[in-house]
């Protein structure tokens, strides 16, 4: 669905990781060989990765970020209209955390509040719903909340998963902005669904234990790689291209192409196949992993952080679980971004 | 992209010591695995526009030869 939302912007953003990270080695020890780890390195540009302690949640890093969007005074508590939380991985099956993040986080009552669930494409849906709501109000701004806890998914043997996935969370303020245009498009495969499942839990099937043991694969995430590979060659560019043809844009004009951080084969085949300079195409996840809807605002954060530039007319692409894709052309000439912060147990260093 | 070229360039992508030849059997190879299954994809889908049927033309190979007619025998 190739689509256009006008007079909506990206005001602020901020995204936050665990202090706690884990070097590839150690998540594979014992599991593969120590030149396997090394070519695992190479193809997916991951050394090591954000994991989330115990009693951390993916709503606990989004809780943290947006405290310190707030903090900064760009925004105030009462300007909110409305709270998304897009996840995957939920506190509860019900409520919606949406719900228990507008009292975390001193909200007023008369807001919209409520979660979508998406994975790597989550960000730019949760842009793109924000954003058109915003047409029919007449004041105040909309906190977009994405995060995601995928370690917590991984089963213990998973060396396809272990070597990509990471966990954080971050926070997006949306607001109106006379005269600026949010260009989309969104794509969903539902035929790949089974891509990335996991099959057990809710309510489709229910039953988790088998001979006394909780150990069961299908408890776990399953992630056919080489087909999530094969989509994002065959579908991604295309669905930026179409999009750039359709923003009257041209790849030229965009200063930075923020690609979902799958891995860094993934965004480097995308870019190449799309003929677009690396230098505009940043991976910036190599230690912190693929953190599913938080990944693109992670890659500006980290940008931030390490003093880049990123103020520019963007795309942004999400792609993954669904199989969906969601991109937008979105300029960030205006925006805050906030550096990446890290969550120590709780609290933020 | 001559013959030579392309089993250094494979031999790279899978980070392997065997000696390669056009007649190689892929199940031999310890390092063709799916790490190296997506490496050569990634390295083929530089260079082909047409990548429709890429991924199941890797799976579906069966030496060395197989991988060398995917990217282009000169």
């Amino acid at each position: 669905m190739l689509t256009v939302v006008e007079n909506a912007k990206i005001e602020s953003l901020c995204a936050v990781v665990s202090s706690k990270n884990i070097t590839v080695e150690k998540r594979l020890e014992n599991l593969i060989d120590s030149k396997k780890i090394s070519r695992l390195k190479k193809i997916t540009g991951f050394d090591s990765f954000s994991v989330a302690e115990e009693e951390i949640c993916a709503s606990d890093f989004c809780v943290r970020a947006a405290e310190i969007l707030f903090d900064s005074e760009q925004v105030r508590r009462d300007e909110i209209r409305a709270l998304i939380f897009v996840t995957q991985t939920a506190d509860y099956f019900m409520p919606s955390t949406a719900c228990t993040l507008q009292k975390r986080l001193n909200l007023p009552n008369d807001i919209a509040a409520f979660d979508l669930s998406l994975g790597c494409s989550g960000f730019v849906y949760g842009l793109y719903v924000a954003s058109s709501m915003l047409q029919n109000l007449t004041d105040g701004k909309i906190l977009l909340l994405c995060g995601d806890t995928s370690t917590r998914n991984i089963c213990h043997d998973d060396t396809s998963c272990l070597s990509i996935f990471g966990d954080a969370g971050a926070a997006a303020v949306i607001s109106k902005s006379a005269g600026k245009k949010i260009f989309f498009n969104l794509q969903t495969f539902g035929e790949l669904s089974e891509t990335i499942i996991i099959r057990r839990g809710a309510y489709r099937n229910q039953h988790l234990v088998e001979n006394n043991s909780l150990d069961v694969r299908e408890n776990f995430v399953f992630m056919n790689g080489l087909e999530v590979v094969n989509f994002s060659s065959k579908y991604v560019p295309q669905n930026i291209a179409d999009l750039i043809h359709f923003a009257k844009a041209d790849i030229s004009e965009i200063g930075a192409f923020l690609l979902h951080q799958a891995n860094k084969s993934i965004v480097e085949s995308i870019a190449a196949k799309l003929q677009i300079p690396s230098a505009k195409v940043p991976f910036r996840a190599s230690n912190i992993g693929n953190t599913s809807s938080a990944s693109i605002p992670l890659i500006l954060s980290e940008m931030k952080r390490l003093n880049e530039q990123t103020n520019f007319l963007s795309l942004i692409s999400g792609f993954g679980v669904g199989m969906s894709i969601a991109s937008a052309v979105i300029d960030f000439s205006d925006l805050l971004c906030l550096p990446t912060e890290k969550l120590v147990g709780g609290k933020n260093s | 992209m001559k013959k030579e070229e392309f089993i250094k360039t494979l031999k790279e992508l899978m980070d392997t010591d065997e000696e390669l030849t056009l007649n190689t059997e892929l199940k031999e190879i310890l390092e063709w695995d799916s790490v190296s299954m997506v490496a050569f994809f990634s390295f083929c889908g530089q260079r082909l526009e047409e990548s429709e049927l890429l991924m199941q033309k890797i799976e579906n190979a069966a030496t060395v030869g197989d991988l060398y007619n995917i990217i282009g025998a000169e």
